[in-house]
């Protein structure tokens, strides 16, 4: 089973689909938590500090593949255990204590109502000094559908609600110490493929520094996404946001940034550690990075970068997926202006560019207080509410990462056809098209996208899987091809495990990955409707810009991905398709 | 003819200004190619050339204003 899920995200599915019902309540005893890591999580190859949450998340009612870095994975791993299955619910709040090669849920009440950093504090306090915290913030405790579960203080397995479900399991958290060692099957031929792929790193690094590192995500997408018309704003009712340069992470760099901070095994380090004095706004945490800055940004047409930042800290201290969070707010204020949204149900008036609003709204959402109640179910059933479902930018009602399918025809594709829902994590196709990794793609022809999709969908599942994080993987262990065959990831693969994948075998366990998520998806009722996108990205051309007059080919597209995946005209696998990789439905 | 020119994050050491954003002043129908050779920016570099928000190559041939984005090949998100 594990040659054949590889581990981490094929290992959740897995789980899911073995051991839970796709059916049942999100928020129900029923369902399951899976937290799993990868065979490669804490071994040392190059940005191997993940782990992945999959449940069926609350906000989508779709499978979630929330990934997180940091300190914790790695210390899961060293613990001995591979995964973790949670399910059930607790009468009274508990937190989950792992070390010593045993598991133990202990108390938490005195924990409950407690915001991220407290809650880690008092559980490094009272477990190890030397443990590793995941937990939810009051986001997650108040069923909060974006709420997330986070690690380390700022990391996060983000989104599709991952937090709300352990808050409704009353688990607060899960402690992890651990002393082992994590074994390789083969020590000599690990470290020379190490030797191999860092010595190449670091004389691309000499070249000039690591954009990623220099400015974090914020600083290399914002300027990019904005010169290409692709830069969310408005909630997508443009690509190009006149305050972009203020919300960049050049601004970030020079006004507020303390340190950069990479997670453990990290050559990279794009996280920031920053500081804001401007009062109103004074805090110091992680963050921003580029998804935030432009949903709690560009999307509310907020230009302060103090505002944004101190909106990042409240998400994280109240365990908040800021993406969503963003998405929804600026759902809002297009309800708002648009005046299907009353000054008496919001609390008050709420326009764009106000970013003490946003700060406000953060707070709400995440203690469920005043409109935060409303705001704490989304986007798409804060629409629905006041009849305007259309209004909600989401694919499978989780809120669209910041690249506009308009002008990136593939990125489109895979949002609707993710299964997690609106996503970018499950095959970044704005690498292709719109950063030119491996090599420049035309973002605006639709022709050829469905089966790179599918392909680049397949490969991100055994990045997933194995436990690495997509920003070293792609550039560094990928074939340098539109094909990106995943050479350097087999080679990691096998020297730490032993189990001499095959290329062509490790590619079936990807597509395995894919296709067992989507008969989780079918199994839970979701159909060919499901893949779709926001009317607006369809429908709506841009009138301004690089990509003027340019809507998203998703109905072309998808047909033809049907038939890449060998999945009938409704989305359905082909028996064939599940014979061959040995699913049923 | 005037272009503006923006070379993100480390690529502005090859700014003659220092400066990321600056304009030159380049021979009317002036190809991309003639303004990196105009600012000495290395041959061998990756990169990838926007001219106003599409993708080109050296080949372009550049119009007054033209706004010509140069940066890294970088993964982010």
């Amino acid at each position: 089973m594990a040659r054949d899920y590889i581990g981490g995200r094929g290992l959740g599915v897995y789980f899911l689909n073995k051991e839970s019902d796709p059916r049942c309540d999100p928020l129900s005893p029923e369902n399951l938590i899976v937290m799993a890591t990868g065979p490669l999580t804490g071994t040392g190859a190059p940005t191997s500090a993940r782990y992945m949450v999959m449940t069926k998340g609350p906000l989508t009612g779709a499978i979630t593949c929330s990934n997180s870095g940091g300190f914790f994975p790695r210390e899961l791993k060293r613990s001995g255990f591979d995964a973790i299955l949670i399910t059930g619910r607790s009468p009274a709040p508990v937190y989950l204590w792992i070390h010593k090669g045993k598991a133990e849920l202990k108390p938490a009440e005195h924990l409950w109502g407690k915001n991220v950093p407290e809650t880690t504090e008092l559980l490094v306090g009272e477990t190890d000094p030397k443990a590793r915290v995941a937990c939810i913030g009051p986001a997650g405790e108040k069923l909060v559908l974006y709420a997330a579960i986070m690690n380390d203080r700022y990391r996060a397995a983000g989104r599709s609600g991952v937090g709300a479900v352990m808050g409704s399991k009353n688990l607060k958290a899960v402690v992890v110490l651990g002393e082992g060692q994590i074994p390789l099957a083969n020590k000599d031929q690990f470290d020379q493929i190490q030797n191999r792929v860092m010595t190449k790193f670091r004389e691309g690094a000499k070249v000039g520094p690591s954009p990623l590192s220099q400015h974090g995500t914020i600083g290399v997408m914002t300027p990019i996404t904005q010169k290409y018309g692709v830069l969310p704003t408005k909630n997508f009712q443009q690509g190009t946001f006149d305050g972009w340069e203020a919300i960049s992470g050049q601004t970030l760099t020079a006004k507020y940034l303390q340190k950069t901070v990479a997670c453990w095994g990290c050559p990279v380090s794009c996280g920031r550690y920053t500081k804001i004095d401007e009062p109103g706004f004074e805090g110091e945490g992680e963050g921003p990075e580029y998804e935030t800055g432009f949903a709690l940004g560009a999307m509310c047409m907020v230009d302060n970068l103090a505002a944004i930042t101190k909106a990042n800290y409240v998400c994280n201290d109240l365990g908040l997926d800021t993406m969503s969070m963003g998405g929804t707010i600026a759902c809002a204020m297009e309800l708002f202006e648009r005046g299907y949204l009353s000054e008496k149900d919001a609390g008050g008036p709420l326009n764009w560019g106000d970013g003490k609003k946003v700060v406000e709204l953060c707070r709400l959402t995440g203690y469920r207080e005043g409109f935060g109640d409303l705001l704490a179910e989304g986007s798409f059933r804060l629409a629905s509410r006041y009849g305007h479902p259309e209004l909600a930018m989401v694919a499978k009602k989780l809120e669209l990462p910041g690249y506009d399918p308009r002008g990136l025809q593939a990125v489109g594709l895979n949002y609707a056809t993710s299964p997690i829902g609106g996503s970018h994590c499950r095959a970044h196709m704005a690498y292709p098209e719109m950063v030119g990794i491996p090599k420049p793609i035309d973002p605006h022809e639709w022709k050829g996208k469905a089966k790179l999709t599918k392909f680049w969908q397949d490969v991100f599942s055994i990045i997933d899987s194995a436990g690495l994080c997509l920003f070293f993987a792609v550039r560094n262990l990928l074939r340098p091809e539109l094909e990106i065959y995943p050479d350097g990831i087999l080679e990691y693969l096998n020297a730490a495990t032993g189990a001499e994948y095959s290329l062509t075998e490790l590619m079936k366990a990807g597509e395995r990955t894919l296709n067992a998520e989507r008969v989780f998806l079918i199994r839970a009722g979701f159909g060919r409707q499901d893949d779709s996108l926001p009317e607006r990205l369809t429908g709506e051309p841009f009138t301004t810009g690089p990509s003027q007059g340019k809507v998203s080919h998703l109905e072309e597209m998808l047909a033809e991905y049907y038939q890449a995946r060998g999945w009938n005209s409704e989305g359905v696998p082909t028996d064939a398709k599940l014979k061959e990789l040995g699913l049923r439905l | 003819m005037t272009v503006r020119i923006h070379l993100l994050g480390y690529l502005a050491r090859y700014s003659p200004s220092g400066q990321e954003k600056f304009k030159l002043d380049l021979e009317p129908d002036a190809t991309v190619g003639a303004l990196l050779g105009k600012i000495g920016f290395p041959a061998g570099l990756e990169k990838m050339i926007l001219v106003n928000g599409r993708q080109s190559d050296s080949t372009t041939r550049l119009g007054e204003d033209d706004e010509v984005f140069i940066f890294s090949p970088a993964t982010g998100g």
